[in-house]
């Protein structure tokens, strides 16, 4: 019910903003009951992953929202991003089992929760990103670059953390699946755009849309691949 | 030549490139049944076995990633040469750090690829298995706890007998395992009947120190030109000064 209600607030703050941070409370008080319920970080299926995905892309927009100067619109395009995702989550199944063995670690829950981090803040790149196209101004675009850059260094540090875990619990830092090589994609798709900065050429629109299209490689690694392949993040 | 090899433009391209061809493998890996069994296999010793049909895009990938090191090497030295006197030396050398982690890892993956291996086996209480090395492995005693109907914590206690007569003690769980002259042993999955086993997996991945060694790199690298990055609000928005 929570879940729902936090859905709710979300699109409630389109209306008035403050819903938006009571929708923060709502959600992380969500997250903390699952988690207290399932004894576990709950972070395991498509329905925690969804609502964290959800929490952690509206709580990192509160310090983008506050450094922006024009800040006209960019909390409303938040709440919509979050409030998506919360009702995604909510729609789909919970995972109420006890963890397996081998999610039993520290490794694990740093790599999943600095994962959604990271996806948190490529989607407020991409929003920043959006923002520019409509608004071309430079302070938008500047924190679209600090909001991907901080991204992928969370991105970069759950990513030795997965080798880690992966090392310990199959043998290998490395395995060669669909997942695994997606995950390279997304991590080289924002090496990329970092490296295409340095081109003046790209600076402006085409910078800000590979910022863009990295999200849309984010979604894909996270949802699609887990959705459409056999994959070694399924448990 | 040179101004090839130190360009970022080069950079920018050989990344587009091998994105292409990685999009390209991850969506023929699930279409073709080689690839079920890469996970178990040496990359190269893969290769060998595999049709070209189904591996070309990754020959041509190590192709480009040979071409992406040199690329980093050459311009991370000019970068250095250049810029050494400046007056921003952490940010001039921590781009640098971040692209040595890379290439320490991709040597981690050169390494892996030749000489890594992954072989599971059935062990019974009281039964073992030698090692190439000559020591003995045994498996002792299974410990397993299920609630509510799931297998929520496992152990094996093996012990390793040595070819001197010796022996040594040791226990595993899931992300616990137990190394053995550089081999790694890993449970998998316990059984209580028909007779108390464990599915062990034998690893050893010699790339795997070098990667952690990279990946620190990388991280601190990365690390320091973010905090460099985000005290100077300004220079987040055009700078070409830090490659």
């Amino acid at each position: 019910m929570i879940a729902v209600f936090s859905f709710v607030l979300y699109l409630s703050s389109l209306l008035w903003k403050p819903f938006f941070y009571v929708a923060i409370l709502f959600q992380g008080a969500y997250i903390l009951s699952r988690g207290v319920a399932l004894g576990r970080l709950p972070l395991v299926g498509l329905h925690d992953t969804l609502t964290f995905l959800s929490f952690s892309t509206a709580i990192f927009s509160v310090p983008f929202y506050l450094t922006l100067k024009e800040k006209k619109g960019f909390l409303e395009s938040m709440a919509v991003l979050a409030a998506v995702f919360a009702i995604l989550g909510y729609l789909s199944p919970q995972v109420n089992t006890p963890l397996p063995p081998v999610l039993k670690t520290y490794w694990f829950e740093l790599h999943v929760v600095l994962s959604f981090f990271s996806y948190g803040l490529f989607g407020i790149g991409a929003i920043l990103g959006l923002r520019y196209l409509f608004l071309s101004d430079s302070d938008t675009e500047a924190l679209q670059y600090k909001a991907i850059l901080i991204g992928y260094l969370i991105f970069s540090l759950s990513m030795v953390f997965g080798g880690i875990w992966a090392f310990l619990a199959w043998g290998t830092y490395w395995l060669w699946t669909p997942k695994e090589i997606w995950t390279t994609l997304l991590w080289l798709t924002y090496t990329l755009y970092l490296h295409l900065r340095f081109r003046p050429w790209w600076l402006g629109k085409k910078i800000v849309i590979t910022g863009i299209a990295g999200y849309l490689v984010v979604l894909f690694t996270y949802l699609g691949v887990g959705l459409l392949m056999k994959s070694s993040h399924s448990f | 030549m040179y101004s090839i090899l130190k360009s970022i433009r080069t950079t920018n391209f050989l990344l587009m490139f091998l994105m292409g061809l990685l999009v390209y493998g991850a969506v023929a890996m699930p279409l073709s049944p080689s690839f079920e069994s890469l996970a178990s296999m040496a990359l190269f010793d893969w290769l060998k076995t595999a049709p070209l049909a189904a591996s070309w895009w990754l020959y041509g990938s190590m192709v480009v990633v040979f071409l992406l090191v040199i690329n980093t090497v050459v311009c991370s030295v000019d970068s250095v040469l250049k810029k050494r006197k400046g007056r921003h030396w952490l940010l001039t050398i921590s781009p640098q750090v971040i692209h040595a982690g890379f290439c320490f890892i991709m040597l981690a993956h050169l390494v892996s690829s030749y000489g890594s291996f992954h072989k599971h086996a059935v062990l019974y209480e009281g039964y073992g298995v030698t090692l190439d090395s000559g020591v003995e492995v045994y498996l002792k005693r299974i410990n397993s706890r299920v609630e509510s109907g799931h297998v929520t914590d496992m152990e094996a206690e093996i012990f390793y007998k040595y070819p001197d007569g010796s022996v040594s003690q040791d226990a595993i769980s899931p992300n616990n395992p137990s190394f053995m002259d550089g081999t790694g042993l890993y449970l998998k999955k316990v059984t209580l009947k028909p007779a108390p086993a464990a599915l062990v997996l034998f690893s050893y991945d010699p790339g795997a120190p070098w990667a952690l060694v990279g990946g620190v790199l990388f991280l601190s690298g990365i690390f320091t030109l973010v905090i460099l990055k985000l005290q100077d609000r300004n220079q987040a928005l055009i700078d070409t000064d830090t490659v």
